[in-house]
C-alpha cells in the first residue's frame, strides 16, 4: 500500500517476514475445517481411532451414500428441511439488513430527539444473556399464537441489536457534506437512503450478512423450540436427529458426512460476501 | 435425606478407586477402544458403546474377544459381589393431561417385549449392527440377535444390577464423587478430608431441594441415609 | 374585576404553564419535524420492542421470582439477590474466573483480531481472500469438530498430542490431564478462546480498514511517514475508531459469556467448577437445578458487569 522512502532490501524482508508468519497460521487455523472433510470421508474402521488421523488412509463415499438412504426414509423428505432452513435463512439475512441498515441511518446521520437512548438501548440489549431470554421469547410467541409458523423462526432474530450497531459505525464514516449536497439537490430522505447510504453500506452490510447467516443457518434452537409439526423443522435439527448422540456408535459417518454439507453454503456466502468487502473503497466521493 | 458417602464403606471404597490411581498408576485417561485394538489394554471395563464399537469398527478382532460380568469383590459366604449400576430411563405422565388413559395404554404399549423387539430389529435392518438397541425389557433382549456368549454374560450381570435411588438434588452426587476423585487423585489431597467436604456439599444442596419441594424431613426420616452404594 | 394581585398571580400561572407547554410543544414538534427518522427506525425498534425488550422486562421480573418452570413464578423479592451475594461460594468462584479469563482474553483477543486484520489489508488484494478465510474458518466449522481437534491435543490421554510429545522428550513421566487438573483448566480454555477470537470483530475491522481513503496515506507519506506502525497509529488507527468501538463492545460481551468453549473442553460441570465462569453458572442454576428466578437473577448482575465495562471502554475509545 505504501512502502516509499524504504529501501528495496528492507521491503523484501518485511513482507517476507509477513507471508511466512500469515501463512503458518493461517494453514494451523484451518486445521478443523480439514479434519471435518476428512471425517466425512472416512470408512467406519477410522473413525474411532484416537489419536485421530486429519487424512484419511481410505477414503471413501459410503457416509455420503448412508445420508441419501437416512433421507429417503424419513416421514418429512429432506429436501423439505433444506428448503425450510432456506427459508427462514434468507429471510433473516435479507430483511435484518434491511431493517438495521433503516434503523442505523436515522441514528448515525440524524439529530432526532431521543437518539442516544435509543442507540445506548439497543446496544445495552447486547449485553442480556440470550439463555435466559429463551424461556419469555418462548412465551410470548406461543401466546401470540405464532407458533410452528416460518414468522416465529424469522421475526424475534429480525431486529438484531449487532446489525444495527455494525452499520451505525460505519455511517459514522461517511462525511455529512455528501449527504448535504443530495438534500439540497431535492432528494427525499428515502431517496438518499436508496442511492447514497445503500451503495456506501456495502461492506458493512457484507459483513453483517455473513455473520448473519452463519447464525441463522446453524441454529436448531428456532426450530426445537418453536415447532411441533415435523414439516416445519429446519435443517441443523434435522441434522442433530441423525446421529444418537453422544456415545452411540451408529451414524457417525453420517453424521460427519451431513455436517460437512452444511458447511458448503457458509463458504459459498463467504466467497460472495468478501468479494463485496474486498472490492476498495478508492475515494470517499468528495471532490477537494 | 443424607449422603451415604461418609460411612465406613464407602470409604473404603474411595480408597480402593483412587489407591488404584495413586498407588497402582493405572492411566488416569485412555481410550480404551484404540488400545485394545491394539493389543495394549487385553482386558477392561467398558459400557455398551465400547461393547458397539469393537463389534463393528474392530473387524479383526472378530472372534478373538468375549464380554464377561463385571469384576467384583470376593464375599465372606464366598460369592463374588458384582454389583454395578446402569442407565435408567422413565416415561411420566402429567396430572394435568386429559389423555391420561390413553397415555398409559401407550406407555404400556411401548414398553412391552413385542414392541421393543420390533423396534430393535428394524433399527438394526435399517442402519446395521451399530444401531442395536439396549432394550431394558429383558423378553425383548433375548429375542434379539445376540451372541449366545454375550447375552448370558449380561442375564448373569443383570441379577447384580444395583442402582442408587433418584432422589431431589441428587446430581449432586455425581459432580462430587468427580470432585472428591479429582481432589485426592490429581491434588494429592487426604481422602478422609475430601469426602468430608464432598459429603457436606451434597447434604446442603439435597436439604435444600427438599425444602424447596416442601419435603419435610421430620425426626424419623431426616437421618434416613441413602441405600444405593 | 379581578384584583390586582389576583391578575399577578393569573398572570404567573399562565408563563409557568406556557413555558411548561412550550418545552412539551417544543419537544412534539421535533419529533414531528424528525417523523421520517423515527419511521426509518419504525420497524426495528417494533421488532426490537416486542422480541427483546419484553423477554428482558419479564426476565427482570422474574429474577425477583422463584420459578422452576413447571409451576407458576412465586414472588419472593430480593431473596435471590441476597443469596447470590452473600452464599454463593461458587458463584464468587465463577466471577473470579470470568473476570480471569476476560482480563487476558479480551484485551489480547482485541488486539489479535485488530493486528492480523492490519496485516491482512497490507497484502496484495488477490491473497486477502485465502487468509481471510483461514482466519475466520474457526467461526465458520461447528464448535464439535473443533472439540474434537482441541480435545485430541490435550487430552490426558498418553498419545494425546501434548503429553505423547512431552514424554517422548522426556518433559513429564506420566501424561497430564490438562482437561481435568485444576491448574491448567483456565489457561487451556484462555488459548483455546484466543484461538476462536477472529469472529465479527476481525471481518469488522477488515471492512473498515477497506474503507480508510489511500488520499489519506498519501498525504501522510509526503508529510514524512516513513514506517508502517507510524502509517498504523497517525492514520489508520484514528480513521477506523467508530470500527474500534464496535470491537471493543463485542470484545466485552464475548468475553464475559465464555460458554461453549468451557463446556465442550471439561465439561458441565467442571472438575471442581475450575472452568465455572458465570454463563455456565447460569446454565446449571436454569436448566439443571430448574431455578430460572436465581438464573434470571445471575443474568442481571451479569449485564450490570458489562454495562459498567461498557461505559469504560466508550469513555477510553471516545463514543464518536
Amino acid at each position: 500500500m505504501t512502502s516509499t522512502v524504504r529501501s528495496k532490501l528492507r521491503i523484501d524482508y518485511s513482507s517476507l517476514f509477513l507471508y511466512v508468519f500469515l501463512t503458518a497460521f493461517g494453514l494451523l487455523m484451518l486445521a478443523p475445517l480439514v479434519y471435518m472433510a476428512s471425517t466425512a470421508l472416512k470408512p467406519v474402521s477410522e473413525l474411532f481411532l484416537f489419536p485421530p488421523r486429519f487424512f484419511v488412509v481410505n477414503p471413501t463415499l459410503i457416509n455420503f451414500r448412508d445420508l441419501l438412504l437416512v433421507t429417503g426414509t424419513s416421514i418429512v423428505p429432506f429436501t423439505r428441511y433444506v428448503l425450510n432452513s432456506l427459508i427462514i435463512t434468507s429471510g433473516i439475512v435479507v430483511g435484518g439488513v434491511f431493517i438495521s441498515a433503516m434503523a442505523a441511518y436515522p441514528l448515525a446521520k440524524h439529530n432526532m430527539p431521543f437518539k442516544k437512548t435509543i442507540f445506548d438501548m439497543v446496544v445495552a440489549a447486547l449485553m442480556f444473556s440470550p439463555l435466559v431470554l429463551q424461556i419469555p421469547q418462548y412465551m410470548l410467541i406461543s401466546r401470540t399464537g405464532l407458533m410452528n409458523s416460518y414468522f416465529a423462526m424469522i421475526l424475534p432474530y429480525l431486529a438484531a441489536p449487532i446489525g444495527m450497531f455494525l452499520m451505525t459505525q460505519f455511517l459514522r464514516q461517511i462525511p455529512d457534506a455528501l449527504l448535504e449536497a443530495a438534500r439540497i439537490d431535492g432528494a427525499s430522505e428515502w431517496k438518499v437512503f436508496r442511492v447514497i447510504i445503500m451503495p456506501m453500506l456495502k461492506p458493512a452490510i457484507a459483513t453483517f450478512a455473513l455473520f448473519s447467516f452463519i447464525q441463522a443457518w446453524n441454529d436448531p434452537y428456532p426450530a426445537m423450540v418453536y415447532t411441533t409439526y415435523e414439516d416445519m423443522k429446519s435443517l441443523p435439527l434435522a441434522i442433530l436427529t441423525i446421529s444418537g448422540g453422544a456415545g452411540v456408535v451408529a451414524r457417525v459417518g453420517t453424521f460427519a458426512a451431513a455436517s460437512f454439507l452444511m458447511i458448503i453454503p457458509t463458504i459459498i456466502v463467504f466467497v460472495v460476501t468478501q468479494r463485496m468487502v474486498l472490492q476498495t473503497m478508492a475515494h470517499s466521493g468528495l471532490k477537494e | 435425606m443424607r449422603s451415604n458417602l461418609d460411612s465406613p464403606e464407602a470409604l473404603k471404597a474411595f480408597k480402593m478407586w483412587t489407591g488404584l490411581f495413586t498407588n497402582f498408576k493405572i492411566q488416569k485417561q485412555a481410550d480404551f477402544y484404540n488400545r485394545f485394538r491394539s493389543g495394549e489394554m487385553p482386558i477392561g471395563v467398558a459400557d455398551y458403546s465400547t461393547y458397539l464399537l469393537l463389534s463393528t469398527a474392530a473387524p479383526e478382532l472378530t472372534g478373538w474377544w468375549g464380554m464377561k460380568p463385571m469384576p467384583g469383590i470376593e464375599q465372606p459366604d464366598g460369592k463374588i459381589n458384582r454389583a454395578t449400576g446402569g442407565l435408567g430411563q422413565t416415561g411420566i405422565i402429567f396430572e394435568s393431561s386429559k389423555h391420561q388413559d390413553k397415555a398409559w395404554e401407550f406407555l404400556k404399549w411401548w414398553t412391552g417385549a413385542d414392541a421393543q423387539e420390533r423396534f430393535s430389529s428394524e433399527l438394526e435392518a435399517l442402519i446395521g449392527v451399530e444401531a442395536r438397541w439396549n432394550t431394558a425389557n429383558i423378553e425383548a433382549l433375548e429375542r434379539l440377535p445376540w451372541q449366545k456368549a454375550d447375552i448370558d454374560a449380561i442375564l448373569e450381570q443383570w441379577d447384580w444390577f444395583k442402582e442408587r435411588e433418584i432422589v431431589l438434588g441428587g446430581y449432586y452426587t455425581t459432580r462430587h464423587v468427580a470432585n472428591i476423585w479429582n481432589e485426592i487423585v490429581l491434588n494429592g489431597k487426604n481422602t478422609r478430608e475430601a469426602v468430608e467436604e464432598g459429603v457436606k456439599e451434597i447434604n446442603k444442596e439435597l436439604r435444600k431441594k427438599r425444602e424447596e419441594f416442601g419435603i419435610t424431613d421430620t425426626l424419623d426420616n431426616s437421618m434416613d441415609k441413602g441405600e444405593g452404594k | 374585576m379581578i384584583s390586582n394581585e389576583a391578575a399577578v398571580v393569573i398572570l404567573k400561572k399562565k408563563q409557568a404553564t406556557s413555558l411548561r407547554s412550550g418545552k412539551m410543544s417544543r419537544l412534539w414538534s421535533d419529533i414531528k419535524r424528525n417523523r421520517v427518522s423515527y419511521l426509518f427506525l419504525a420497524p426495528f425498534l417494533l421488532l426490537f420492542s416486542f422480541f427483546t425488550i419484553m423477554p428482558i422486562v419479564i426476565s427482570v421480573f422474574l429474577s425477583f421470582t422463584y420459578y422452576n418452570i413447571l409451576q407458576p413464578a412465586k414472588f419472593i423479592g430480593l431473596s435471590n439477590y441476597r443469596l447470590l451475594f452473600v452464599d454463593d461460594d461458587i458463584f464468587l468462584q465463577a466471577v473470579g474466573i470470568t473476570l480471569k479469563f476476560a482480563f487476558i482474553t479480551g484485551p489480547v483477543g482485541y488486539v489479535m483480531a485488530f493486528l492480523l486484520a492490519w496485516l491482512i489489508s497490507q497484502i496484495p488484494i488477490k491473497y486477502r481472500f485465502f487468509y481471510t478465510l483461514c482466519f475466520y474458518t474457526p467461526s465458520i466449522t461447528s464448535a464439535v469438530a473443533m472439540s474434537v481437534v482441541w480435545v485430541y491435543i490435550f487430552a490426558g490421554d498418553r498419545k494425546g498430542l501434548l503429553n505423547y510429545h512431552a514424554t517422548k522428550l522426556g518433559i513429564i513421566d506420566e501424561p497430564y490431564l490438562f482437561l481435568q487438573n485444576i491448574n491448567s483448566i483456565v489457561p487451556v480454555i484462555i488459548i483455546v478462546s484466543l484461538w476462536m477470537s477472529m469472529g465479527v470483530g476481525f471481518l469488522a475491522f477488515l471492512a473498515g480498514l477497506q474503507n480508510v481513503p489511500k488520499d489519506l496515506y498519501e498525504a501522510g507519506s509526503i508529510d514524512g511517514v516513513k514506517y508502517r506502525w507510524q502509517e498504523l497509529w497517525y492514520i489508520t488507527i484514528p480513521s477506523v475508531k467508530p470500527q474500534l468501538l464496535f470491537g471493543a463492545v463485542l470484545q466485552v460481551v464475548v468475553s464475559l459469556t465464555v460458554f461453549d468453549v468451557s463446556v465442550q473442553l471439561v465439561g458441565l460441570p467442571s472438575p471442581l467448577y475450575a472452568g465455572h465462569t458465570i454463563l455456565v453458572h447460569l446454565y446449571d442454576y436454569a436448566f439443571i437445578r430448574f431455578e430460572m428466578g436465581y438464573a434470571s437473577a445471575i443474568a442481571i448482575v451479569l449485564f450490570c458487569m458489562m454495562m459498567g465495562l461498557n461505559r469504560l471502554i466508550f469513555n477510553i475509545l471516545g463514543r464518536d
